[in-house]
């Protein structure tokens, strides 16, 4: 179904024209320059490179395994957010707030804290089994969950569920609580009442989410890698590492990345099509607020509470835990034995020196100044691109709409060779370095405010807009006074994962710029020099900034989620 | 609703005027442009990451270089060795370093063959043994070098395998951490030994030592963190981890094995830019190299051992043993066939 | 059916419902009070949406208490509507069938009939956004009542709607309610609301019943002071017979009270010298106000009236005094 647009009759403000330069600078252009080596390996175009590429039964089955597996972790991210999501709308409970910021923090962790996290808390000798081993007096580890699809899959739902859970939640809080009321009053039971009244409606979050985690999951490399147990799992993503990095064939790397994109914008485009026609417009509620005290869980609920809760400890909470736990520690005896130190967090902001603090304190200090202008960036194109594609009929509004989620679907290694090259060409870039990286960081992370926004911005109802211009505001009167106030909690929500995207990202940065040294760079810097404790709590600085980053983005949204 | 936006946008602005006031300076090496402008007499470096970083050898060298020579090396870290080759290379026509440092006999045939390297040979390269001159041109010197190599928990494993053969034992049935030759040098390099000791049947090999291997990880970072983590007792690294735990946990749990076939060698090696912007500084450097003053360094911050056979090793590098037997491939040997031994390594692994 | 509660009992942090509501086969009883009174607490409660904490709640002879919403059998209107947004006007009023399990035909021409009933047909595929808020809430009536609930309940079902469209409505609400012979509660704030529909109100204030009783009950003897003031407009003067003990009030209408030049004091009669602060022309009347320090007074008057007192020419700057007049047998003493 097609939404009645506020605006069909009014052109898109030429404002929107710097938005297409951005995106055209920072993206089409260095990622252009990359990929077209696919089809012009030594300047002039030869197609034979992406042929022989394309049909390679190699090429072919790594491509099934990356969609496979990326759509396993889509449905078990899903899995895990969706119950949080309806404990944090439904219920309250003590924490609840410190969960709701808690739980945007294993986004931000790299990669490589992630693997380690997981060894120290579900490896042979980690802490779940050391546990286990200990309780019923056990030779040998009871769980092995590392080292195969299952582990891949538990580590990607610990990635990513936050996106579920969040997105989803923030739906959920909008629905009107009588439509509930009013359904079982018809004589649906609950689970009726979910299939039948809640989920259809809570679609367009699932499907942003679904969207946003496959893409994620799709360029995802170490964890992959290492959790899975080696080469038997290999993604496009580690082909093209192989390609562009170690055997320089940037040509192969380009048409691989071609192929990829190509696929997952076709996946995009699907998903594009179906969330148009599950939108609707949802009245923003003027009824009866659910009273959450009113809400006390069944015995059954309380079971149902418990067993997620303690799901979530084992799953996302182990492995965060565990790297905090391991910067607090540090090996005392030969066997390994471990006692508590705040060594590590003294070398850390020490800066004689070979002290860390050389190199610490400049990357906090990037992170947080990236992060922010990342965040901001990242903000204004995403929602400019929403606004653009939710208020604007245009000609090919789904096409843009499709393509706009293109960043995610583009490995960071591609995104940051195409950088490198571009810099190349400006010869004076010293300070603007930094400036660049900001634009990377901020073309990754729009795709997930445009989708973030864009599922508001439908459910505003285009007679409010159209009241409100009756009412002589001017478009920009109404955005700021009608739709902005909507849109700031999503936003706010939004914003806190931009900062966590750029905060995290890793790839991008050190094909770019080594030079400019970011928390996840430090960290795997200091592990490069076999200080993993240091690294550890370096890790944990760089939670402890991102929970703070989404509590006040929580606060300063006025939200509830 | 009005006060979110003031207060967003001051921090916006209060971000960018930090960067613009701080960032210049902090970041090693940034501020490419100051160095055209002054055209001071400085010697560009390119180099890998942990290179140059605080707690690598690059800051000591540098400033024992330029108490020397007088002249200011400005070290740019541009990544990992391939990046630095693949840096110099976008730069062919307008050369901005003088040094490659981290050209090892992976990278020196493609150096060759993009002709970014200017051949020299130092008057200190006789002080070298023989064989660690991977590249009889003298397009690049060698600097220091290491063994790959098994390294052990003493605590969980009693008799450690003494050679590629014994690493399959059932004994040692998912204890063993690789990496990936696809993305990472060490993983790279142990394919290599393996192909050395087993010729065409190397995949042979790895299908016998399938069962050993707890993971291949992507990167020698996230593998060594597994093994000290206590996730297995068998890693692929250098001979000259041990000796770090020694130096700096005063710890001798971990150990190297030593295996009968002896170990595949890494060697690296520098070298001057083609049409470098400071040619003569730039060759002063590479005789720099093979003094006392560089290779002293190497040891300890770098973690690799010195080219040059006189250089008193320190204490903990007891723990480093030398193998007996070393040995490399040919740098043009590598080169012809990579790709294709990956990718055989590839099906064999994912059989 | 027959809606019994017994000592039902609900407490929340800083608020406590404790009143028992009943409603007799086929009656509209409105549950009426300010905002927070408990009169939505009471419906939810009603509609198993709250657990009560203690008391039972029967419906004919079965004791729904510890049922489910969905098995209780019962219909509920909302203020906000609560339409299905992702569903038809059609499939909105067939929910509640198809939970029955009703046939594929029997829904549709069930549907049919509803849509008749709330004056809206052929509008079964339209979509709740294509609707104004009057025919949403008649979609959302016809929704309530489609599987034949034996209790309606009614939360503010027009507070979201202009002045006419809410007359017009409550009447339909009214005759269908009547047509279908169902049970209804029905809670609402506005006491014209409540007079014009029920058959019996019950007043709410503070999680308590004030009073219950049919409309001309409570409009011509409210028990107390607040009922007094909740319903119509009253005159409240305060007794000054009986210092010390629980103060107690005059209560009567303004259209009984007549005003006279001089005192009429009487046996049958009291009278309240006061000065006359406003005169508002409002169509058949005309509403005077007079004050003392301590009340003030209302009365209804003609220009008849005006006339006689000289009155006409009201100026506030200079105030007549007049005595407002009322007979003891339309007066009523209620403790406040």
């Amino acid at each position: 179904m097609h939404l009645p647009s506020a605006r069909s009759w009014e052109r898109p403000h030429p404002a929107f024209l710097t938005l297409l330069l951005f995106l055209a600078l920072f993206f089409y252009l260095p990622i252009g320059s990359v990929l077209l080596k696919g089809f012009f390996p030594k300047g002039s175009f030869d197609p034979s490179v992406f042929i022989d590429t394309v049909t390679s039964p190699y090429t072919l089955r790594i491509l099934w395994f990356t969609f496979f597996q990326a759509i396993l972790s889509t449905l078990f991210s899903l899995m895990l957010g969706l119950p949080g999501a309806y404990l944090l709308s439904m219920y309250s409970f003590p924490g609840r707030k410190l969960v709701r910021a808690a739980s945007g923090v294993p986004f931000v962790l790299p990669p490589i804290l992630v693997v380690l996290g997981f060894v120290i808390f579900f490896g042979n000798s980690g802490l779940l089994n050391s546990i286990l081993m200990r309780l019923f007096d056990l030779s040998e580890p009871p769980l092995r969950v590392l080292y195969s699809l299952k582990a891949i899959i538990l580590a990607h739902g610990f990635y990513n569920f936050p996106i579920a859970l969040r997105l989803i939640a923030s739906l959920w809080q909008q629905l009107p609580p009588s439509q509930e009321w009013a359904a079982q009053t018809l004589g649906a039971p609950r689970r009726r009442l979910f299939f039948t009244i809640i989920l259809p409606q809570l679609m367009p979050a699932i499907l942003a989410a679904s969207a946003l985690i496959f893409m994620f999951c799709f360029t995802s490399f170490a964890i992959i890698l290492v959790l899975g147990g080696g080469p038997q799992f290999t993604t496009v993503e580690v082909e093209i590492y192989r390609l562009a990095k170690t055997s320089f064939d940037i040509p192969a790397a380009g048409a691989l990345s071609i192929i990829a994109l190509v696929l997952t914008l076709g996946i995009m485009g699907i998903y594009v099509k179906l969330q148009n026609k599950m939108a609707f417009h949802q009245e923003l509620s003027s009824g009866p607020v659910r009273p959450r005290s009113y809400n006390r869980p069944s015995k059954t609920g309380f079971i149902g509470i418990a067993v997620y809760i303690a799901a979530m400890l084992m799953i996302v909470a182990g492995p965060l835990v565990a790297v905090v736990v391991r910067s607090l520690q540090k090996p005392v005896t030969r066997a390994g034995e471990l006692s508590f130190t705040l060594e590590w967090y003294q070398q850390l902001f020490s800066s004689g020196a070979g002290q860390f603090g050389r190199i610490a304190l400049p990357a906090i200090r990037n992170s947080v100044l990236i992060g922010i202008l990342a965040a901001a960036a990242a903000v204004v194109v995403g929602t400019a691109l929403s606004y653009l594609t939710v208020r604007y009929r245009l000609k090919f509004g789904r096409l843009i709409d499709t393509l706009s989620m293109a960043p995610l679907a583009i490995s960071s290694v591609i995104l940051g060779l195409g950088y490198f090259l571009i810099s190349r060409t400006i010869p004076d870039l010293g300070r603007a370095r930094i400036f660049m990286i900001v634009a990377a960081h901020a073309v990754i992370a729009y795709p997930f405010v445009a989708r973030t926004v864009s599922s508001v911005l439908k459910k505003i109802p285009p007679s409010q807009l159209q009241a409100a211009m009756l009412l002589g505001a001017s478009p920009g009167k109404v955005f700021r006074t009608v739709e902005f106030p909507v849109m700031l909690p999503a936003l706010a929500a939004a914003a806190a994962f931009a900062f966590a995207i750029s905060l995290g990202e890793i790839n991008a940065t050190l094909v770019f710029s080594s030079s400019t040294v970011t928390i996840p760079l430090a960290i795997y810097r200091m592990i490069g020099s076999y200080n993993f404790f240091g690294a550890c709590a370096l890790g944990t600085i760089l939670v402890a900034v991102c929970a703070l980053a989404f509590t006040l983005f929580d606060v300063s949204g006025n939200t509830e989620i | 609703m009005k006060k979110i936006l003031i207060v967003t946008t001051v921090i916006v602005a209060a971000a960018i005027a930090a960067v613009i006031l701080f960032t210049p300076g902090t970041s090693e090496a940034e501020g490419q442009d100051e160095g055209r402008r002054t055209e001071a007499e400085e010697l560009v470096v390119y180099t890998y990451d942990s290179f140059a970083s605080d707690w690598g050898p690059g800051p000591e060298i540098s400033q024992r270089f330029e108490q020397k020579y007088g002249i200011p090396v400005r070290l740019q870290s541009v990544g990992d060795a391939g990046q630095v080759l693949q840096k110099a290379i976008l730069e062919k026509d307008d050369p901005q370093a003088d040094i490659l440092i981290g050209i090892d006999n992976n990278l020196i045939t493609r150096a060759k063959n993009e002709d970014v390297l200017e051949a020299y040979t130092s008057p200190n390269l006789d002080k070298v043994p023989q064989d660690l001159v991977f590249d009889p041109q003298h397009y690049v010197t060698p600097y220091d070098y290491g063994y790959f190599s098994i390294i052990y928990d003493t605590e969980k494993i009693d008799n450690p395998p003494t050679s590629l053969e014994d690493l399959t034992d059932p004994r040692f049935e998912d204890k063993l951490i690789l990496m990936d030759p696809r993305t990472s040098s060490p993983g790279l390099g142990f394919l290599m030994w393996t192909i050395y000791a087993y010729g065409d049947e190397f995949t042979e090999y790895w299908d016998r030592l399938q069962s050993s291997i707890l993971t291949i990880s992507e990167g020698w970072d996230s593998g060594y963190g597994l093994f000290t983590s206590g996730e297995a007792p068998l890693v692929l690294s250098y001979t000259s981890s041990p000796a770090y735990h020694v130096e700096y946990e005063d710890s001798q749990r971990y150990q190297a094995a030593l295996f009968e076939e002896g170990h595949y060698m890494q060697i690296e090696g520098v070298g001057v830019v083609k049409e470098a912007p400071h040619p003569e500084a730039a060759k002063s450097f590479i005789d720099f190299v093979l003094t006392e003053e560089f290779q002293e360094v190497i040891p300890l911050t770098n973690w690799m051992y010195p080219v040059l056979p006189e250089i008193e090793m320190p204490k903990s590098y007891d723990f480093a043993p030398q193998p007996e037997n070393r040995f490399y491939f040919e740098a043009e040997k590598i080169d012809a066939n990579r790709d294709q031994w990956i990718d055989s390594w590839s099906r064999a692994v994912t059989r | 059916m027959e809606l019994t509660t017994r000592n039902l009992k609900r407490r929340f942090a800083d608020f406590s419902f404790d009143a028992d509501i009943h409603a007799a086969e086929g009656e509209l009883v409105c549950l009426l009070g300010p905002s927070g009174c408990g009169k939505t607490t009471g419906l939810q409660l009603i509609a198993g949406i709250l657990a009560p904490d203690q008391g039972s709640i029967y419906l004919g002879q079965r004791e729904i208490t510890a049922l489910p919403p969905w098995k209780r059998n019962i219909g509920l209107v909302f203020q906000d509507y609560a339409l299905f947004p992702h569903m038809t006007v059609y499939e909105n009023i067939a929910y509640g069938l198809r939970q029955q399990g009703a046939s594929k035909y029997s829904i549709t021409s069930r549907v049919e009939e509803l849509l008749d009933l709330v004056e809206l047909p052929g509008y079964s595929q339209r979509r709740p956004e294509q609707l104004s808020g009057g025919e949403k809430q008649r979609v959302a009536l016809a929704r309530a009542v489609a599987p034949s609930p034996a209790l309606l309940l009614l939360d503010e079902p027009l507070s979201a709607l202009d002045a006419r469209l809410r007359t017009q409505l409550r009447r339909e609400i009214r005759n269908i309610q009547k047509r279908i012979g169902l049970t209804t509660i029905y809670v609402t704030h506005d006491q014209e609301e409540a007079l014009s529909l029920s058959d019996r109100i019950i007043v709410m204030q503070n999680g308590t019943i004030q009073q219950s009783g049919t409309p001309q009950e409570l409009y011509n003897s409210p028990l107390n002071e607040f009922v007094a003031r909740f319903i119509g407009n009253s005159n409240l003067v305060p007794c000054n017979t009986q210092a010390g003990s629980d103060r107690e009030v005059y209560f009567f209408r303004p259209e009984d009270t007549r005003i006279h030049a001089c005192s009429t004091e009487s046996s049958d009669t009291i009278s309240f010298q006061l000065t006359l602060k406003s005169l508002e022309y409002v169509g058949p009347y005309y509403i005077l106000e007079g004050v003392n320090q301590e009340y003030s007074v209302r009365a209804h008057a003609n220009e008849g009236d005006l006339t006689r007192l000289h009155i006409s020419d009201f100026s506030p700057e200079d105030p007549p005094q007049l005595w407002f007049c009322i007979e003891r047998s339309k007066t009523k003493i209620i403790s406040s």
